[in-house]
């Protein structure tokens, strides 16, 4: 008794103090183990934004560059174009004018064409002039357009030159100059406006070059666009796939611990109804074997002391038999108590013999009818399994005495496929699932202790009730059978 | 058997483990002029072996004794010597124990209560070689004959079995050896030998394969 009383205290604080605080502590460590990916993608999505936002502003600004480069260069170009073939075209003019002016049979004189020449000069000014505007300027180009303007202007020079040779009368001189230098000075110029039309088209050229390289550059940009941003979706989403990976092997440990916690949980409650099974029984043997026997002989004794004294002292006789009765009562409540703790019989004669001295009893001492129908196998039911379905149904029945407030009562235990199945039912006043049953898990650790009973049996325990309709208990416990063994050695 | 002559006192074996108790029946029960007591067994197993040395007329059993129990030795001792009378003395006043102890041969069966534990009066009765019951046993008795729970369950040589026994009938059919299944169920050894003995004699078998055969058919163990 002492050893057990040891071991019963040395089972339970080891394992308070040690288990609770631990999965105190645990919770919110777990918790904390789970950081938040949003704010990684919510970068990861403000960088692919960003990049995406600077990447089509940088290509709408190439486009747009693309555009007034066409609209303002090409077409430029293409106006300085036309103003240089209008100025080659003024030179041939000048060059037939020149040949007019210069034939011996010349019908007309030479200050006849004066108008003529202003006329062109005017032109080719002008047109020199919008080609200086529309140009695109380069060196070269604008060095052969000094050098055309220097011509123009010497040639000029010399036309005016010759036209006042010519008003002067002197005729043949004006017509030897033209000759011998206007007309070379018109072919330099000639020669300059078609090397100045040269350069333009080269230039165009250029342009269009340049032009089909910033298209190309373009669509190089928006290839690296796609492919930054590919990369970018595709390490975010990498970073959410692995994210939401350890997410998930987090809570999977997670739930793991919170299991093997509850089964921790469960282990320990299931430890203190091993304890509490493993006091009564020796508390229940310690009055009856102990008290009880003490009792017995002291009421002996004492039938004895009285018989001696029958004929002698009946006064002393009567106060014996007082005490006689006196012990004989609370032999009996010792007895009655123990077997509360632990029927005997359990561990004498088994389940099925238990239930119906059990009943029967409950019947005796609460009047509610019981109905007993029981029929187990010849296998054995180990006591250490037997007690806690004798404890499922003693919890019932008091339920059933308690609070249902039924007349009768069934109980019935039969075994079918290596099974157990045990019901107890009332026709009393029952209760709603839902509140009621909590109301009654509450009152006790009745229906939890009828739970964990049947769950330590690897059996399955349910409770069915509604209002007026009575409750039932139904409990499936497999039939713990061991298994056939070689015989050993020793023979009887 | 002739009328007892006066010198001639009724031989009585005292099996109760708790020593008081045992001291104070041994002193009414030789109150009475007519009555000895020959010996003092402590446990079951005492019992058989006092019983085959003082052959003792009657032999007052306290039903539950640590090692071999009172029923499981009242068989054994009836089985060597059908003739012995025994009277049970228990704390149960259950049917299903009065039963048992009827089924194994007992001739008494007496409540350990002190108001009416007559045991002088049982003793000369049984020495008679009629049954007694103490008044509460008597009730019980008779309220399970009205139940009809009391009829014959002797026909099957199983129930005739004790539940220890059946335990130690499993427990062979799962090649358990002796040593092992006295370990086991906090017993002796010799005891263990009593309930096989015991268990072979009854299911009317002699061999250990026989044993687990009748178990594997009974169902006592699971043939993998």
């Amino acid at each position: 008794m002492l050893r057990e009383t040891t071991e019963v205290a040395r089972v339970s604080p080891p394992g308070k103090p040690g288990k609770t605080p631990r999965s105190r502590e645990a919770e919110p460590d777990l918790l904390m183990e789970i950081p938040s990916p949003s704010r990684r993608l919510w970068f990861g999505l403000g960088v692919t934004l960003a990049i995406f936002v600077i990447f089509a502003s940088y290509t709408i600004h190439e486009i747009r560059w693309l555009q007034d480069f066409q609209v303002n260069v090409v077409q430029k170009n293409r106006k300085a174009s036309l103003q240089l073939l209008r100025l080659q075209d003024d030179t041939y003019q000048l060059a037939v004018s020149l040949r007019d002016m210069t034939l011996p049979e010349s019908r007309y004189p030479i200050f006849y064409w004066k108008g003529e020449f202003s006329r062109l000069q005017e032109d080719m000014n002008s047109s020199l002039a919008r080609e200086v505007e529309y140009a695109i300027n380069t060196p070269a180009s604008d060095h052969q357009r000094r050098q055309l303007r220097d011509l123009l202007d010497n040639f000029w020079l010399s036309a005016d030159e010759a036209f006042t040779l010519a008003d002067q009368g002197h005729e043949n001189s004006a017509r030897y100059l033209i000759r011998s230098q206007l007309e070379e000075q018109r072919e330099t110029i000639s020669r300059v406006v078609s090397q100045l039309l040269n350069l333009n088209d080269q230039a165009q050229q250029e342009a269009a070059q340049r032009v089909s390289l910033v298209y190309g550059q373009v669509s190089k940009d928006i290839l690296l666009l796609i492919a930054v941003l590919f990369l970018v979706a595709l390490g975010t989403g990498l970073y959410t796939l692995q994210a939401n990976r350890k997410t998930f092997e987090r809570l999977h440990h997670l739930a793991e611990r919170l299991q093997s916690q509850s089964e921790q949980l469960r282990m320990l409650s299931w430890k203190l109804i091993e304890v509490q099974e493993q006091t009564l029984r020796h508390v229940a043997r310690d009055l009856h074997d102990h008290f009880g026997q003490i009792l017995t002989a002291i009421g002996v004794m004492l039938g004895r002391a009285g018989q001696k004294a029958l004929d002698r002292d009946p006064v002393f006789v009567q106060d014996v038999e007082a005490v006689k009765k006196i012990v004989a009562d609370t032999l009996q409540s010792v007895r009655d108590e123990s077997q509360i703790f632990r029927p005997a019989i359990l561990d004498d004669f088994g389940l099925q013999q238990t239930l119906e001295w059990f009943v029967e009893q409950f019947a005796r001492q609460t009047g509610v009818q019981v109905h007993y129908r029981g029929k187990l196998s010849d296998g054995i039911f180990p006591p250490e399994a037997a007690i806690h379905v004798y404890r499922i149904v003693q919890e019932a029945l008091n339920n059933v005495a308690r609070h249902s407030g039924a007349r009768e009562a069934w109980v019935i235990l039969e075994e079918k496929e290596n099974q157990l199945n045990l019901e107890i039912r009332d026709n009393g006043a029952g209760f709603e699932a839902g509140a009621d049953l909590r109301r009654a898990a509450g009152q006790g650790i009745g229906l939890m202790g009828m739970r964990e009973r049947a769950e330590h049996l690897n059996g399955s325990f349910a409770i069915r009730s509604a209002p007026q309709k009575g409750t039932t208990v139904s409990v499936r416990v497999p039939h713990p059978r061991p298994a056939l063994h070689p015989i050993s050695e020793e023979a009887s | 058997m002739a009328v007892n002559e006066p010198e001639k006192k009724i031989r009585v074996l005292l099996a109760e483990d708790h020593t008081l108790v045992r001291q104070g029946f041994r002193r009414i029960l030789e109150d009475d002029p007519k009555v000895t007591v020959v010996g003092e067994a402590r446990t079951g197993l005492e019992a058989i072996e006092l019983c085959k040395t003082l052959k003792p007329e009657v032999v007052v059993m306290d039903l539950s004794m640590p090692d071999l129990g009172g029923l499981e030795a009242t068989a054994e001792i009836l089985k060597a010597d059908p003739g012995v009378k025994i009277l049970i003395l228990s704390m149960y006043s259950n049917d299903a124990y009065i039963r048992k102890a009827f089924e194994l041969g007992a001739k008494g069966y007496m409540l350990k209560n002190a108001l009416e534990l007559d045991l002088n009066r049982a003793v000369k009765a049984l020495a008679e070689g009629e049954a007694y019951f103490s008044p509460a046993i008597s009730q019980v008795v008779l309220e399970s004959m009205k139940a009809g729970s009391f009829r014959d369950s002797t026909r099957e040589p199983y129930e005739r079995l004790t539940l220890r026994e059946k335990e130690v009938l499993q427990l062979i059919a799962q090649g358990k050896s002796n040593k092992e299944i006295a370990v086991l169920l906090n017993i002796s050894v010799n005891t263990v030998a009593v309930h096989r003995a015991r268990v072979m004699e009854t299911l009317g078998l002699h061999r250990t394969a026989e044993l687990v055969l009748y178990a594997v058919k009974k169902g006592l163990v699971q043939a993998e």
